[in-house]
């Protein structure tokens, strides 16, 4: 990281830089004993990684906040090897937090701050009481799939909550308001398209949903809508759609495989599910491993070939 | 991209401590030093741990073993002893020592034997499964008690007939588990014995064919099957000489004498696995060539055609590997790039059960440049002989010579050495070949073979139209069949042959010039071939350039398969040394030989029992009987085949009902109707949760007596017992034989039962063991006690007396001019039977499958105008499997490539194979922890996902690039369908509680070895059941083990044979095949149960393929292994330059 940034200054008419670097890590390569080599280098690396100003780029980040938690005693900031393992960790105890970061990660200051950012927004929930994390968690019987979705959903909405509240300080985050309408349509495709962006909107400039609050409507989207009266009319309309993962409503096998000519599906078949299922609506949708056994089916009944 | 929110997420689920960070303060403590010490050398405070490690191979005594599962390999194992534990296995390092009566022995390079089976089998015995009791089903057992009335259905339901997977299991001491079951067989014998058991199978609806079958005797109901009987000669095969005995019961039950009383009915092995190469007996009349291991060294051209030496032959596929070093050429035809083909000088890439057209493809150009061995044809083959154009039958001497008489041949190989009866010569008649020397038509027999034809100074002519006038003074055209594959081939050129196969047509030519300049060449299908409902063609068309080029008879030549130690033939009788094998199964039950010194070929043999295929019940418990548009209702199934109802099943050693293909069918639809199963099984199964009894049995490790084993593929001669006393209330099997006789005895007061066991009862087995050594062609001379004295090399082993070493198939047909076992005593290229002739199977022809192919079902592709088939009016249209099994259609490639299968369309677009496993044999060891941890990707013994089954669980390998665009990551589970008109199982329903146990769900494993329409998972793994479901949804751990039966189960839902189905392949089925015997020196015509009858073929699949969850834990996001970037199909770039050879190590 150090060596890259000194190296890129260099080529950008900043030689002074690279010249003391070399003329202190030369003569490290001089040394017989291979850790006193070692030991050396991480020396050098240190001093220039403090001189290149990296460290005060996280203090700077982090003062931004007006509100810093009050239980928090240490952050300790470490090296993180994969793109995935960047983030922050909160120890058992709320009084210690790990910030991850790769090295590559310094070489986009803009996007770096802009990370820290979105993470340090997350703990400070964390660590607020009234925002009660940790308070309720998922209910049992959810199969996977359902609980991806719900999972996916909270994720959203957490992430309006945390991206609106740094867009009023002023601040960049990570994700772009844009950024978030597009995860919370695709997350909240169930809820009528009329409804969705004065949904948006209204999630946006609120910002003060708590941990139970988003997990009830992470479970119930529906119940977003309830929460406006103004809104509670577009329920009439819910359109269907069927969610990658959920249930066949006859098999119910989770599935991603939805039988998309559902709605035209000929009379005979129709009538051969709902000999089996007197309920069943087109609109309640299918597996396409279900339709098809009652076509094949009718099409078998309809002629025995064996003596 | 995002960043990563788990770390916040994972808290939602409030458990999500994992992702806290842990308690440094504890971390530390941990790590304080214990003990102090300042020179380790002077002082050293405890040193004795030491001895746990020292004392780790510490052993009181050991013993020797066979292991004996069915793998063809019988390796004896050292098991060593500590406290009377086994604690660990060895290989026994003894085959050098082997030795015959001559003092021949074996090569050293047998050794080691053994694999990591052996190693574990202690594993298996002291593990969890066991069966410790015998046991049965709450309600069968209510049935009994109320004194077996007839099953209406509501009585079916009482006792729960139609929810064997749902009911409860009793304890039973031995003696009450015999007296049900005496008294079960017994019911059911007297109730579907006579005109009224005929009636009540009428009502059931059954078809009248199965019912003349029983010939009156309810005991034809009662099938029963020795799991691999030559697994253990005396205890598993034991199963048919209790069959023969049942002859007693039905003379008993319908007071009828010995002439007319029947057995039961010997259910197969090696054909119900698949295993058998069903085109084997149409070419040279043997049930299966095959040779020992080690003649592979011999080869100079090795091909492997779907077979995995490397995978499913561990302790001996070094002899394929060697290969390698000795100097030969290695040569791959597989779909996939499999193990066998990272040692191939090179791999021809195929699609699936297109390997007749690659064969007939590489014949035509065998023959199309003289590339053949015109003697070797010349001699051995039917290439020469006439065949009218007219019937498409071969030219017989009496159609133009008039009064002609056969000649008399009994003095010849065929009279003297193979047993052929007068009878049977006179159904076969002689032959016609056209001299070229007399320029007219010569009569040939089938002693005339080789040497002999050549001392009649005859010279068959291979080319050439002729006409003859027969007797009634027409004239017909005759052909040399030569003559007619050249026509025949027409239809397989170079590049129709590629657009067929997909194989590189350069890899084609390369081929055809190896096969035709190397010598010796020897071509090695597997079960990979042999399950392909066309395997019959494909096995046959592997001869054609073998047949060309003399490359059979020979050591390191011929055409050889392997799957399944099936060969009975190995004890095989003769009229000069006796009756062998036989006289152990088929002893007549009304004139036993109870003098223990009485030898061996004094006793009476009589076949009371009679073969059936299992494939019969897999088919819904009828034959294949279609209503055809042309004729009507018609019968395909040959009346030496012909199956009874099924009323009873016994089995031991096998998992029958979790390995039978259509299994949740057969659970479902056809069991219910089966009043009573009965298991022998050292393990709890599947088969035993859907059964009405389970038996334990004594591992090999426990036998208490003597047991025998030999195989295909070795020539050793295996008898052994065990070293353990039994841990649990279990018995040998040959005694639970016994035991239940001696029962049957007390029941009927007819002491016969018993006496038919009596040197078991007394504890002296060793009387039959030495009548069946005495009089088998390939042990007489051997003496029992000498044996096991270790007379020749190690106590219990022998080396089998074969003729050669290793023994070569067709070593006597090349070099002394005995005739091969075929009506003309010649390698047989072409079949006039009628059912051949009608199928379009005259010629060695591709036919696509009934299902697994893209285009018309069944299809013949030709245009020869000597192939006639009939479709019996079927529609090209018509779905039904049996009406797809059945409809001939002929066309040319250039139309084939235009038709489409309707299954295709629906998007049914994977190849489905189910391969042998590595580290198991069928299902065994599918519950053993350590082989469950090597056979898959998802092996864990933490069990960190609790959605697996147990520490290992099924997967399925595909193609990356094809799942992908089925939106499936790596270590997703999938489910897997195949035809939702029958699969899972007939009639199922979406709310029916059974199909979510059997629809197939599992673990998606991208594998870039297979093409992309290609899906493959191992076959066997113990299935999911009702109750295993229901544990792994209960449970709090999420294990599939089963409640009340401790079963545990390699699925969550379904298995492989919710995909699979049986097949009722037609040419499986002739009754006019004339062939050897598989256990005898003499011939029959038509079926014989693992000879010539129905070969299961559970490749014959199209599945379709959707994502069912997440791989990831818990089912949240993508499978942890498949984000390193070092897995196959999500390579980083690292790895990506590492597969293109850039990354490059630096040397000192």
């Amino acid at each position: 990281m150090v060596s890259a940034e000194i190296h890129r200054r260099e080529v950008h008419g900043e030689p002074d830089l690279a010249k003391e670097y070399h003329r202190r890590a030369d003569p490290l390569y001089e040394l017989p004993r291979e850790d006193s080599r070692e030991e050396g280098f991480r020396r050098l690396n240190r001093d220039f990684f403090t001189r290149l100003g990296y460290p005060s780029i996280l203090a700077e980040t982090l003062r931004e906040f007006p509100d810093p938690p009050t239980r928090l005693r240490s952050l300790w900031v470490a090296r993180a090897t994969r793109k995935w393992d960047e983030g922050i960790d909160l120890g058992a105890n709320g009084s210690l937090s790990i910030l991850r970061l790769r090295p590559a990660s310094f070489a986009d200051v803009p996007s770096l701050r802009r990370m820290v950012r979105h993470e340090w927004a997350h703990l400070c929930d964390m660590l607020d009481p009234a925002f009660g994390y940790g308070g309720r968690s998922l209910p049992a019987g959810l199969s996977p799939p359902e609980e991806n979705l719900v999972r996916e959903r909270y994720r959203v909405l957490w992430d309006i909550r945390v991206e609106s509240r740094l867009s009023r300080l002023g601040l960049q985050g990570w994700l772009t308001k844009e950024k978030c309408r597009q995860a919370f349509n695709a997350g909240f495709a169930k809820l009528p398209a009329c409804s969705r962006p004065p949904l948006f909107e209204r999630l946006w400039s609120f910002g003060r949903w708590t941990h139970r609050e988003i997990l009830e409507i992470a479970l119930d989207p529906r119940g977003l809508l309830s929460r406006f009266s103004d809104l509670t009319e577009a329920l009439e309309e819910e359109e269907k759609s069927w969610l990658f993962g959920g249930p066949c409503p006859l098999c119910s096998f989770p599935t991603w495989e939805w039988e998309t000519g559902v709605l035209t599906l000929e009379d005979h078949v129709q009538e051969a599910i709902r000999s089996d299922f007197p309920g069943w609506r087109p609109e309640d949708g299918a597996c396409r491993r279900c339709v098809e056994s009652y076509r094949f089916r009718a099409l078998l009944e309809a002629e025995k070939p064996v003596g | 991209m995002d960043v990563t929110r788990r770390h916040f997420l994972g808290m939602v689920a409030a458990a999500g401590a994992g992702s806290l960070v842990a308690d440094h303060g504890l971390a530390l403590a941990a790590l304080k030093p214990t003990v102090q010490v300042e020179n380790p050398l002077e002082s050293y405070p405890d040193r004795g741990w030491e001895r746990v490690y020292r004392d780790q191979y510490r052993y009181d005594s050991a013993f020797a073993y066979v292991c004996s599962p069915n793998d063809t390999h019988a390796c004896r194992m050292r098991a060593y002893v500590r406290n009377g534990v086994v604690m660990r296995i060895e290989q026994n390092y003894d085959v050098d020592r082997y030795a015959d009566l001559e003092g021949n022995r074996a090569t050293v390079n047998w050794n080691p034997r053994g694999c990591l089976k052996g190693y574990t089998l202690h594993r298996r015995v002291y593990g969890p499964y066991r069966m410790k009791y015998p046991i049965v089903r709450k309600g069968w057992k209510e049935w009994a008690d109320s004194g077996f009335p007839e099953l209406t259905p509501e009585l079916r339901s009482k006792y729960r007939f139609d929810a064997r997977g749902q009911d409860e299991f009793v304890r039973l001491l031995w003696e009450e588990a015999y007296t049900y079951i005496a008294r079960g067989m017994i019911a059911i014998a007297k109730r579907y014995s006579g005109p009224e058991g005929a009636r009540r199978l009428r009502d059931q609806g059954y078809p009248p064919e199965m019912i003349e079958e029983m010939e009156g005797a309810g005991t034809r109901t009662i099938k029963l099957r020795g799991g691999m009987g030559l697994l253990g000669v005396f205890g598993k095969y034991g199963l048919y000489r209790l069959s023969n005995m049942l002859a007693i019961l039905d003379s008993l039950i319908r007071g009828v004498g010995p002439d007319e009383a029947r057995g039961g009915r010997n259910w197969s092995n090696y054909t119900w696995h698949g295993d058998q190469a069903p085109g084997h007996p149409w070419v040279h009349g043997l049930q299966t060539s095959d040779c020992d291991f080690n003649d592979l060294r011999f080869s100079k051209l090795i091909i492997m055609d779907g077979k995995n030496l490397v995978e499913n032959k561990m302790p001996e596929s070094h002899f394929f590997i060697e290969c390698m070093e000795r100097g030969a050429k290695i040569v791959v035809i597989a779909p996939e790039y499999g193990p066998p083909s990272t040692k191939a000088d090179y791999w021809i890439p195929i699609r699936p059960q297109s390997d007749t057209a690659l064969f007939l493809g590489i014949t035509k150009i065998l023959i199309d440049e003289n590339r053949f061995d015109v003697d070797f044809v010349k001699r051995f083959t039917d290439f020469p002989l006439l065949v009218r154009t007219d019937t498409l039958k071969h030219l017989k001497p009496q159609e133009f010579i008039p009064g002609y008489q056969e000649k008399d041949i009994s003095r010849g190989a065929s009279f003297r050495v193979q047993g052929l009866t007068a009878e049977q010569q006179k159904a076969l008649g002689d032959f016609v070949v056209w001299d070229s020397k007399s320029a007219g038509p010569k009569v040939i027999t089938r002693d005339d073979v080789g040497g002999k034809m050549v001392a009649q100074r005859l010279d068959p002519a291979l080319e050439g139209r002729y006409t003859v006038k027969t007797v009634d003074g027409k004239e017909v055209e005759v052909m040399p069949l030569f003559e007619m594959y050249r026509v025949h081939l027409k239809d397989y050129d170079l590049e129709t042959v590629h657009q067929i196969t997909h194989a590189p047509k350069k890899l084609i030519r390369r081929l055809a010039e190896d096969i035709a300049s190397t010598k010796p060449a020897a071509i090695h299908q597997g079960e990979g071939i042999n399950h392909y409902f066309h395997a019959t063609e494909i096995n046959r068309s592997a001869y054609l350039p073998m047949m060309l080029t003399g490359n059979i008879g020979f050591p390191g030549a011929g055409v050889h398969t392997w799957a399944g130690n099936y060969k009975a033939g190995v004890f095989q009788g003769s009229a000069w040394t006796g009756p062998g094998f036989a006289g152990w199964v088929k002893e007549d039950p009304f004139h036993l030989n109870l003098d223990p010194n009485s030898p061996g070929r004094d006793v009476k043999v009589r076949a009371y029992a009679k073969g059936e295929e299992p494939a019969y019940w897999n088919h819904g418990d009828v034959p294949l009987i279609v209503k055809t548009p042309r004729y009507g209702r018609k019968v395909f199934t040959g009346q030496t085949h012909m199956p009874s109802p099924t009323k009873a099943i016994f089995f031991n050693n096998v998992n029958l009902i979790n390995n039978a293909k259509h299994a949740y069918e057969m659970i479902k639809n056809v069991n219910p109707g089966v009043e009573l199963i009965i298991s022998a099984d050292i393990q709890m199964t599947a088969s035993i949760e859907y059964a009405d009894f389970g038996l334990p049995a004594n591992s090999w490790m426990e036998f208490e007596g003597l047991e025998v084993t030999a195989s295909c593929s070795n020539p050793f001669l295996q008898i052994w017992k065990g070293g353990i006393r039994p841990l649990y209330d279990s018995k040998d099997d040959i005694v639970i034989l016994a035991e239940l006789a001696a029962k049957m005895s007390e029941i009927t007061g007819d002491r016969r039962f018993a006496d038919m066991w009596k040197f078991v009862l007394e504890g002296r087995r060793e009387v039959y063991i030495q009548r069946m050594l005495d009089t088998s062609t390939t042990t007489k001379g051997y003496k029992l006690e000498d044996i096991m004295a270790g007379k020749y090399g190690e106590s219990g082993a022998a080396l089998m007396l074969f003729r050669t070493y290793p023994r070569v198939p067709f070593w006597e047909q090349v070099h002394e001019d005995i005739p091969f076992y075929t009506d003309h005593g010649r390698l047989q290229a072409y079949s006039d039977l009628d059912e051949a002739i009608e199928y379009g199977e005259n010629f060695i022809v591709h036919r696509e499958g009934p299902e697994a192919t893209p285009y018309l079902p069944n299809v013949i592709v030709s245009s020869n105008p000597f192939i006639r088939p009939d479709d019996y009016g079927v529609a090209q249209s018509a779905e039904h499997w049996d009406e797809r099994t059945v409809r001939n259609v002929k066309m040319p490639w250039s139309q084939v490539q235009k038709t489409k299968n309707f299954l295709w369309e629906k998007g049914y677009r994977f190849f489905c194979t189910t391969p042998k496993t590595r580290h198991r044999v069928h299902s065994q060891w599918s519950d053993t922890d350590w082989s469950l941890i090597w056979e898959s990707n998802f092996g864990d013994p933490y069990r960190m996902d609790k959605r697996s089954p147990g520490v290992g669980e099924h997967q399925l390998h595909i193609n990356p690039q094809a799942a992908k665009d089925l939106g499936i990551n790596d270590g997703d589970y999938v489910y897997v369908d195949a035809n939702p008109a029958d699969r899972p199982y007939v009639g199922w329903k979406p709310n029916d509680p059974f199909y979510k146990v059997s629809r197939l769900m599992l673990r998606a494993k991208y594998n870039p070895a297979y093409p992309y329409n290609f899906a493959m998972m191992k076959h066997a793994p113990y299935i999911a059941t009702e109750r295993s479901v229901k544990a792994h949804e209960t449970r709090k751990d999420g294990r599939a083990l089963s409640a009340g039966t401790g079963y545990q189960a390699n699925l969550r839902y379904g298995s492989q044979q919710s995909l699979t189905r049986n097949w009722h392949m037609p040419m499986h089925q002739t009754d006019t095949l004339f062939h050897k015997k598989k256990a005898a020196m003499s011939f029959l015509f038509g079926g014989e149960s693992d000879n010539h009858a129905i070969n299961t073929v559970p490749k014959e699949t199209l599945v379709r393929i959707s994502k069912a969850e997440d791989g990831g834990l818990g089912g949240r996001g993508v499978w942890a292994p498949a984000k390193t970037g070092f897995t196959a199909g999500d390579e980083n770039d690292f790895m990506k330059r590492y597969l293109e050879g850039i990354v490059k190590v630096k040397k000192d």
